[in-house]
Order: structure tokens, then C-alpha cells, then sequence
């Protein structure tokens, strides 16, 4: 950061001030005599910076405003990194402050105080406590730079700012861990308390769809029976009449055909092979042949009557009602199986459960039992020798048979719905209760994880500020070496930060470093020098400042004039960032050449330079 | 493999000052993990990545 214009208005002994062109690199002097207003232009660069002087806090800013005026206007003008920047701040005499922030096109970026002091922050990289410990050095107090202060310089501040959240975070997620850790347990506990068997579910749904088919089947053989119940006396009546004389005619046409057969032969014999005929021992009548062929013919009609009225009747009565009563044969059969049929199929132990819940299946009464499973029952009722009577009456006890096992699966039927929707209410609550478990677990293993990850980052902040530290030391040491033995006459040669980031300096005389407070005011001065400057080189590079500005408030008062020559060439060239260097004091040497001779006078309240 | 390599993600073109001088860090000081058996790279490996993450965030957030 450098400054290029100052301007202020109203601001203490100054009614109007205006320092223009100023020069980049180089010496910037700043003389006058006691209350010539010096230390006025940098408490107008400071204010405007940061709203406060060295001297006077946030809160005594009306103290700036002139006595006879009812406001004050600061204005800076400065370039950062290669950009230019416009920074005006007002006060009136009740200490209300207003702040503007132009960037290069004159484009407001901030205007209030609070984003001014953000967006400035974000700019320069530091903060007024940083900049009192860098930048300004005041003649009128003189400390070591504090512990905020150095990790600014060294760039680390952000670092122990995360290392705070990584604590912050791991203290949270510890008692977030305390709080989980609990339910995980109570969680585990229910679940175990639930004793579910994973098995016993799907065994239950299986033997209810084993109970279903039973009882599917039952139904449809008991509908088939009922149907059969229903035919059959329509169709035994009408079979038992036709069959006897199906049979007769069938019988006499069975007869018929041999008798027909020898009368045709004897008919042949007669007319073609009369000289066999003849030596029989008895006399043929002579009309033999025509008697022969007319019984023949009459045999033969009689033979195809037959016939056709038996074929007939079997084709019109007999057959369908023999399909029939094949028909009626297969439900039975069917019907006889499936009150065979058992529960087998479903597992032992759910079988178990069962008997203990209620009485075991009776699948087959035994009066029906020994009814249905004599074989002879079925082919009699399937060649309707059972009178319509008997055969309702034997069917009905097969239907009653079926109808008990139905009933009695339909009971067990509902003991494993309600075994069913137990379990199911079981292994619903075990798996809210497992998924429970899993968000958890799950919970507790993703802030084990973040715990252990704020960890490795807290180290390696650390460790990385330590060694960043030492990095900065070692610069700042080597740095401040150069200038320290000619700012105290070679009695100190070494300045260094140790990692509390106290200050201490090397004291040639007794060969051993001391406490910044052990040195005397003097000696703190021009060590205090040295060091501001090393740091303020340190803390520039480290916020990617090219150039900085640096202000030193008689930062020669305790040297001869030589030693302030001497100190005053070398500002000049010491540092390829902190180049331009503002040097405030009562009088200069008169030979030494600056960048900017600035003059103040005790009896003008105007300065334009 | 060297164990550096397994930092081959981390690229510092992009970063911010202060980000970037962290991940360069980082990039040294894997090493000092060579052999040491409780070390675990995941973790180291996220722990950069958070801080890396929050020191541009910053930077970018408050420019």
C-alpha cells in the first residue's frame, strides 16, 4: 500500500490540509516544531484508515473535529497491488462517524464504517492493532507487538482462527458423541429384546398359501360335488330304465347273428351243393331252399333290428351317461384325495404352533373315512347302482368331510393371520428399531471421522504455524541484525520471536538474548525500530503487498546527528517493499537529500504541499 | 510409491496467498509421515482439503 494524496478538513489544528504528489519510493520528511501539527498528518492518515488515531480511541473521535468547526473531512488516496483507491471519512463534534470507499472508476465499494473496515481488511490484510504494531511507529509509546499482532505479520492468524473452530467443533461433536452414544445402546438392547427369528415369518406366510390351496381346493370339490349331488338322480333314473333293454336287445342281437349265419350257410348248401345235402340220412322237403332263404331274410331283419335299437340306445342314452358317470368318477376320486390330502407341506414347527394354539386338524371324519375309501363305493356309484337316495346320503358325507376340513383350515387359517400380523408388527418395530440403529451408528462413525479429521488439521496448522513462525524469525532476525548494531552502537545485534511469540534481544555486552522489557526506553526505541521495520517488511511480502508505506515518529531521538544521517540513507535503501517511509521529526540534517521534504509551521492552520 | 505422490491432487495454481502457502506446507510435510504406522491418509488427506477449502473461502469471502 501506498499513499499517493492526503487531504483533510476541519482536522485538529488543521482547517485545511492538502499533501499531493507523493513520491512512490524514497524518504518522505516530515518537520516542524512542537505543535506544528507532525504528528496531526499521520493521525489524518490513521484516522481515515481505521477511524482512530494512536492516541485517541474510536469512541473520542469528536476530539479530532477543530474546536471551531462543527465536522472534519479526511481523504486519502491510495494504490494497492495496482489499483487505486479513494478512502474519505467524516466526524462530526458528537463523534457520528460516516465512511466512503472508491475503488479506481470512482465506483462506490464501500459506504458505511462497519463495510469500510471490512473491505479494507480485505484489501491491506490487516487490522489497526496490526498496523499500530507494523506501520505506524510512534514516538510517544513504544511496546513490543502483541501475540495477534505477530501472527498477522507471520501470515498465520487465520490459521489459529481455524484452529479455535477445529476445537470448537471437536467440543460439539463430543457432546453430540455423549448424547448418541446412549441411544446406540438402548437401540441394541430393543433389538435384542425383540428376539426376532428372520425365519419364522416367511415360514408362517408359507404355510397360510399351504392352508389357502387346501382350502381353494376344498372349496372347488365341494362346488363339483354339489353339482354331481344334483345330476345324479337325474341321471341314474333314465339309465337304469334304458340299460335292461339295451341289454335284452343287445343280447338277442348277439344271438341273432350265429343263427343268421347257419341259415345262410344251410341256405348255400342247399342251393349250390345239393349232392352234399343229399347223402344225408334224412329226406329234405323239396321246398327247402325257399324256407331256408325266407328264414334266413327274416333272421337277418330280425338280427338288424336288433342291432340298430341297441346301438341306438347306446348312442343316445347309454354312452353319455356312462361319460358321465366317468365324469362323476373323477370329482370323486378327486374329491377322495383331497380329503386325504394333509398338511405336509407345511413346516414342523409352525405345525407345532399350531397343535399347541388349538386342536390338530381332523382332515377325515372316520365314518365318511370308511365309507369313501372302500373302491367298490366309486365303481358302484359310477355304474348308478346306488339308489338316488343312497347316493345323496354317501355324498353328502364326502361334502361333510370336505366341509369339517374346510372348516377346521379356516380356523388355523386365522391362528396364523393373527401369528402373521404379530410377527409382521415385530419385524416392522425391529426394523425401525435397525434402521434407527444404522442412522446412529452411522451419526456416530461420520463425527468419529470429523473428529479425527479436525484433529489431523489442528496438527497440521500447528505445525505448520510453528514452522512459518520460524521461517518469519529467522527473516525478521537476519533482517533487523542489519539494521540493530547502528541503531544502538552495536550493543545489540540480534532480535527474535521465540514460539509463545515473545520478543527478545541479543545483548552483546553480557552475550545472551534479554526481554524486550528488560531493555531500557532508549534502547526499546532503536531496537523497536529495526524490528517494526523487519516486520513490517515480513508482513507486506506475507499479504502480498509490492510496496508499503511505513510511518516513524521521531524515530531518532536519541541519536546524534551523524548516527541520524546514517539511519536515514539506510531507510532508504533497506527495503525493496516498505520503500516509502515517512519520517516525522523536528529537524533533519540539512545535507541529506529525500523524496519529499514536508514543512509544518506553528502559526498556519493551512498546509498545501 | 513415495508417499508425496499421494498429494498429486493438490494444486496450488488457483489459491489464494494464504491457501497456496498452506498446500505447499502440506506438500513437505507429507513426508514426515513416511513411516510412521498410525498415520492414516484419508484423513490427513481431508483434513488438507478442509483447511485448504476454508483458507481460500476466507480469502475469496472477504475480497
Amino acid at each position: 500500500m501506498i499513499i499517493q494524496s492526503i487531504y483533510a478538513e476541519n482536522f485538529r489544528r488543521y482547517s485545511k490540509l492538502s499533501i499531493e504528489n507523493i513520491p512512490i519510493q524514497g524518504i518522505i520528511t516530515v518537520d516542524g516544531d512542537n505543535e506544528a501539527g507532525k504528528s496531526t498528518i499521520s493521525d489524518a492518515l490513521c484516522f481515515a484508515l481505521f477511524g482512530r488515531t494512536f492516541l485517541i480511541e474510536p469512541k473520542n473521535v469528536h476530539k479530532l473535529v477543530n474546536w471551531t468547526a462543527a465536522y472534519c473531512v479526511t481523504t486519502i488516496n491510495f494504490r494497492k497491488s495496482g489499483l487505486y483507491y479513494s478512502l474519505t471519512r467524516n466526524c462530526d463534534k458528537s463523534g457520528h462517524m460516516s465512511a466512503q470507499l472508491l475503488d479506481n472508476n470512482k465506483q462506490v465499494i464501500a459506504d458505511s464504517v462497519d463495510s469500510v473496515a471490512q473491505k479494507l481488511y480485505a484489501i491491506l490484510g490487516y487490522d489497526y492493532d496490526t498496523f499500530a504494531d507494523s506501520f505506524y511507529l510512534m514516538q510517544k509509546e513504544l511496546t513490543a507487538p502483541n501475540n495477534d499482532s505477530i501472527k498477522n505479520m507471520v501470515g498465520i492468524n487465520q490459521y489459529y482462527r481455524l484452529i479455535e473452530e477445529c476445537l470448537g467443533s471437536n467440543q460439539e461433536i463430543e457432546q453430540q458423541l455423549q448424547q448418541l452414544q446412549p441411544q446406540l445402546t438402548q437401540h441394541t438392547h430393543a433389538i435384542e429384546a425383540i428376539r426376532l427369528d428372520e425365519t419364522w415369518l416367511p415360514d408362517l406366510v408359507e404355510s397360510r398359501e399351504v392352508l389357502e390351496n387346501l382350502t381353494n381346493n376344498k372349496q372347488k370339490y365341494l362346488h363339483l360335488l354339489e353339482q354331481t349331488t344334483r345330476a345324479y338322480p337325474q341321471d341314474q333314473v333314465p339309465y337304469r330304465k334304458i340299460l335292461p333293454r339295451y341289454t335284452l336287445f343287445n343280447t338277442l342281437a348277439n344271438l341273432l347273428l350265429p343263427t343268421m349265419i347257419m341259415i345262410w350257410l344251410f341256405w348255400t348248401g342247399l342251393e349250390f351243393f345239393p349232392q352234399l345235402l343229399a347223402q344225408l340220412p334224412f329226406k329234405l322237403p323239396d321246398n327247402s331252399n325257399v324256407a331256408a332263404l325266407n328264414g334266413g331274410l327274416a333272421v337277418a331283419l330280425s338280427y338288424a333290428t336288433c342291432l340298430f335299437y341297441s346301438w341306438w340306445l347306446d348312442g343316445k342314452v347309454i354312452t353319455p351317461l356312462k361319460r358321465k358317470a366317468q365324469e362323476m368318477r373323477r370329482i370323486l376320486e378327486g374329491a377322495l384325495q383331497h380329503t386325504r390330502q394333509t398338511d405336509e407341506a407345511i413346516p414342523s414347527r409352525v405345525k407345532s404352533m399350531l397343535i399347541n394354539t388349538a386342536q390338530t386338524i381332523n382332515l377325515l371324519p372316520k365314518a365318511a373315512r370308511n365309507k369313501i375309501s372302500n373302491r367298490q363305493f366309486i365303481k358302484q356309484i359310477c355304474h348308478y347302482h346306488y339308489s338316488v337316495d343312497e347316493a345323496k346320503e354317501l355324498l353328502k358325507d364326502i361334502q361333510h368331510a370336505l366341509v369339517r376340513q374346510r372348516n377346521h383350515i379356516s380356523y388355523h387359517h386365522g391362528i396364523l393371520n393373527d401369528a402373521i400380523d404379530t410377527e409382521m408388527e415385530r419385524t416392522h418395530r425391529a426394523g425401525i428399531l435397525r434402521k434407527e440403529h444404522t442412522q446412529i451408528k452411522q451419526h456416530i462413525q461420520r463425527h468419529q471421522r470429523h473428529r479425527k479429521v479436525n484433529e489431523y488439521s489442528i496438527k497440521l496448522l500447528e505445525t505448520a504455524a510453528q514452522q512459518f513462525l520460524q521461517q518469519f524469525n529467522h527473516v525478521i532476525t537476519q533482517s533487523a541484525s542489519q539494521m540493530l548494531p547502528s541503531f544502538t552502537n552495536g550493543r545489540y545485534s540480534q532480535v527474535k520471536i521465540d514460539e509463545q511469540l515473545n520478543v527478545s534481544i541479543y545483548a552483546d555486552q553480557i552475550a545472551a538474548f534479554i526481554d524486550f522489557d528488560e531493555a531500557s526506553s532508549g534502547t526499546q526505541r532503536q531496537v523497536m525500530l529495526s524490528l517494526r521495520f523487519a516486520m513490517s517488511e515480513q508482513l507486506a511480502i506475507n499479504k502480498d503487498n509490492k510496496r508499503q508505506f511505513i510511518l516513524l515518529d521521531e524515530p531518532f531521538a536519541f541519536f546524534d546527528q551523524k548516527r541520524t544521517t546514517e539511519t536515514l540513507l539506510a531507510l532508504s535503501e533497506v527495503s525493496e517493499v516498505v520503500n516509502q517511509v515517512w519520517v516525522f521529526s523536528q529537524e533533519f540534517p540539512k545535507d541529506i537529500e529525500v523524496a519529499k521534504a514536508i514543512h509544518c509551521t506553528t502559526n498556519s492552520t493551512q498546509l498545501y504541499t | 510409491m513415495p508417499i508425496d505422490t499421494h498429494l498429486r491432487w493438490l494444486k496450488t495454481e488457483n489459491l489464494s496467498p494464504v491457501a497456496k502457502r498452506f498446500a505447499e506446507f502440506c506438500k513437505t510435510d507429507i513426508t514426515q509421515h513416511e513411516n510412521d504406522e498410525n498415520f492414516e491418509l484419508d484423513v490427513y488427506q481431508d483434513a488438507i482439503k478442509f483447511v485448504v477449502a476454508r483458507l481460500h473461502q476466507e480469502t475469496v469471502d472477504s475480497t
